[in-house]
């Protein structure tokens, strides 16, 4: 897969275990106004994101409505031109590879998407939507393509002889199967999971994540997995990012991310999702963040997350954190890192 | 359902899904049926009426009778051969320049949507002119100055006034389509613009394109006969509009020949009616959810004879 023919002019790098190597990427809406229509402000989704994908593994991403998480996956894709930044996927620029070239490069990495109800075509039958990637990179002729589709929609757990039926006729978890199977259609590497279990019922939420574990086992697939469902993404994930205001505030192991979180915005979102032990409920601590989350238009100077830290101090203000490690393989951006509670 | 039918060739299914449309309700029936008297009227009916359309004869303004089934002009001429022969104008005119009209603004309206930007802005502009000016007033300046008068002059004057309130219609539509997922889903698995436009966008988007093609072959048919009952079409052929503009000529009304104008009228008020009618079907025929409603009540004659509803096909089990 990593033979196809490069794009002369395109930066391409030995990868070892990293299959995408993001880098300064930053996504910025214009806002227009003014009689002319021109920018006068913009919507800073991604702001100088910097992240490592490892070859199988499920990296997890969370982070609250609109702090850009979705906007980061969709731009790791090229389905939104990145302002600014680098995206290597295989050792491969993304960002400079031409329309056409991007086009073939899409084979390898698909994206499934948050609501199962829009994400499948409502005049197309579920063969011809599974269908339809193969038939976009003209795999296989008709029969061919058919017994693909018949064996994917076993893979993810759904009747083969369901090819006929349109998606209305399926309930929100098989349509997300099937939406699934549609992704895995091409055997790609990497995967974009944009909360993929977030539109579900709850009954639900845990087959289709056991789903997607069993598949990435399967498949050696590699996720981004995106999620603001905390319990969900340390069920799936292997290692976690924590995303505020388009910044990567946090990022570890997910066990260490849970268990020691260093980023006090880590510490106030894992405050905020419930324990199932009752007795451990009612004793923890829970940290109500006061304010809201700043307008991405116009971002604090210094840390962002410096309005609503009660550790924020003089520096929060005025110095941006690096992101850098504070315990092995443990990263935060925060000038005053550490447990609650020390 | 499909599981139990043996998957059938492409024409056959094409050949199938058109019967279906046809039988889908007693609507559409109809609609199809009137449609069709009518094109096989304009088609093989001008070979089967003995009498020519303009030709004089002695028998001025009389009423209908057996020789002159729906009457004759005021010059003699039979008004049943004028009808017959007037439908090949009409309606050939109203389905062509009603497709080439659904053509350019599903062009317009579905590109400008799509790809936005600068494209959008100048169809949109364009459209929005074309939206404003008044479109009759427009064709019978335009019909009125146009050296040459027969029905590529009609066919252009109603193309130009008619395809802007469709083209609009399909950008919003488009607009919408544009953000939904699954529009998203075939970028994301490098499908090109071409192939996303006509195979996700504009399939779902079939209801209205049918509804359009429909409504503006009514207006054609509606646009072209009050033209040339303007006088403003060619007058040495023979069409409804025509009709229209000799019986007003000739004080029709006034002298109580009502066989001369009341059958072209009757003509295009049952053709537009039959155009609504199918229109109607489209709808349900586009939207999947109502196709697999089908089938459940039994027909009107199905019921007349008592004979039950087919059961319903069960679930096939894993």
């Amino acid at each position: 897969m990593a033979a196809e023919t490069t794009q002369p002019g395109v930066p391409v790098q030995p990868t070892g275990d990293t299959l995408v190597d993001i880098r300064n990427l930053k996504v910025h809406f214009p806002i227009k106004g003014g009689l002319l229509g021109r920018a006068v402000a913009a919507v800073k989704a991604v702001d100088g994101v910097d992240l490592q994908v490892k070859r199988g593994e499920v990296l997890g991403l969370v982070g609250e409505s609109g702090c850009g998480k979705s906007t980061l996956g969709r731009a790791v894709l090229q389905l939104i031109k990145p302002t600014a930044g680098e995206v290597y996927f295989n050792g491969e620029e993304l960002t400079r590879l031409s329309t056409g070239a991007l086009r073939q490069r899409r084979a390898n990495m698909q994206m499934i998407f948050q609501d199962p109800f829009s994400s499948l075509d409502p005049r197309y039958t579920v063969g011809r939507v599974v269908a339809e990637p193969l038939e976009n990179f003209n795999r296989g002729d008709r029969t061919e393509r058919l017994n693909r589709v018949k064996e994917l929609l076993q893979v993810v757990g759904l009747n083969p002889n369901y090819v006929n039926r349109y998606p209305h006729e399926f309930s929100g978890g098989q349509r997300q199967r099937i939406g699934i199977a549609r992704a895995l259609a091409l055997n790609p590497q990497f995967i974009v999971a944009d909360e993929p279990i977030s539109a579900l019922d709850v009954s639900i939420q845990a087959q289709v994540l056991n789903l997607l574990l069993d598949l990435q086992n399967q498949f050696n697939l590699t996720y981004l997995f995106i999620a603001h469902n905390l319990a969900a993404i340390k069920h799936i994930s292997n290692r976690v990012a924590v995303m505020y205001l388009g910044h990567i505030v946090e990022i570890g192991a997910a066990e260490e991310v849970y268990n020691n979180p260093q980023h006090p915005y880590t510490i106030a979102l894992l405050s905020a999702s419930p324990l199932a032990d009752p007795d451990l409920e009612r004793q923890r601590k829970r940290i109500i963040l006061v304010g809201d989350v700043p307008s991405p238009v116009n971002p604090p100077a210094g840390c962002p997350f410096n309005p609503r830290c009660w550790r924020a101090q003089a520096i929060c203000r005025e110095v941006a954190p690096p992101l850098e490690a504070k315990r092995p393989g443990h990263l935060a951006a925060c000038h005053f890192p550490g447990p609650e509670g020390q | 359902m499909a599981a139990l039918n043996p998957p059938a060739s492409g024409f056959a299914t094409r050949l199938g899904a058109l019967w279906r449309f046809t039988t889908l309700n007693r609507k559409v029936s109809v609609g199809i049926i009137v449609i069709a008297f009518f094109v096989l009227m304009a088609t093989v009916g001008p070979l089967l009426v003995r009498q020519d359309p303009t030709a004089f004869t002695e028998d001025l303004l009389q009423p209908p009778s057996p020789a002159h089934w729906l009457g004759t002009t005021q010059n003699g001429q039979d008004v049943f051969a004028q009808v017959v022969d007037g439908a090949r104008d009409s309606v050939a005119l109203g389905f062509i320049v009603g497709i080439l009209t659904t053509a350019i603004s599903v062009v317009v309206g579905v590109v400008s949507g799509y790809f936005g930007g600068v494209i959008d802005e100048l169809f949109s502009l364009v459209t929005n002119v074309f939206l404003v000016l008044p479109t009759l007033p427009l064709a019978i300046l335009l019909a009125a100055f146009l050296p040459y008068k027969g029905p590529l002059t009609l066919g252009i004057v109603i193309g130009v006034t008619g395809w802007s309130w469709g083209a609009r219609v399909l950008r919003s539509q488009t607009l919408s389509m544009r953000g939904r997922d699954f529009v998203e889903a075939a970028q994301a698995r490098g499908e090109s613009s071409f192939r996303i436009v006509f195979f996700e966008i504009l399939p779902n988007e079939t209801a209205l394109v049918a509804a359009e093609l429909l409504g503006t072959v009514i207006y054609c048919i509606l646009a072209e006969a009050g033209l040339e009952f303007l006088g403003l079409g060619n007058l040495s052929s023979v069409s409804w509009g025509t009709m229209f503009f000799f019986s007003q000529n000739s004080d029709a009304l006034l002298l109580g020949a009502w066989w001369w104008f009341l059958p072209p009228g009757i003509c295009i008020a049952v053709l537009g009616a039959a155009l609504a009618l199918v229109n109607f079907g489209i709808d349900e025929i586009a939207n999947p959810r109502l196709r697999t409603e089908r089938g459940q009540k039994p027909s009107l004659l199905k019921r007349a004879l008592g004979i039950p509803a087919a059961p319903q096909l069960q679930e096939e089990t894993a």
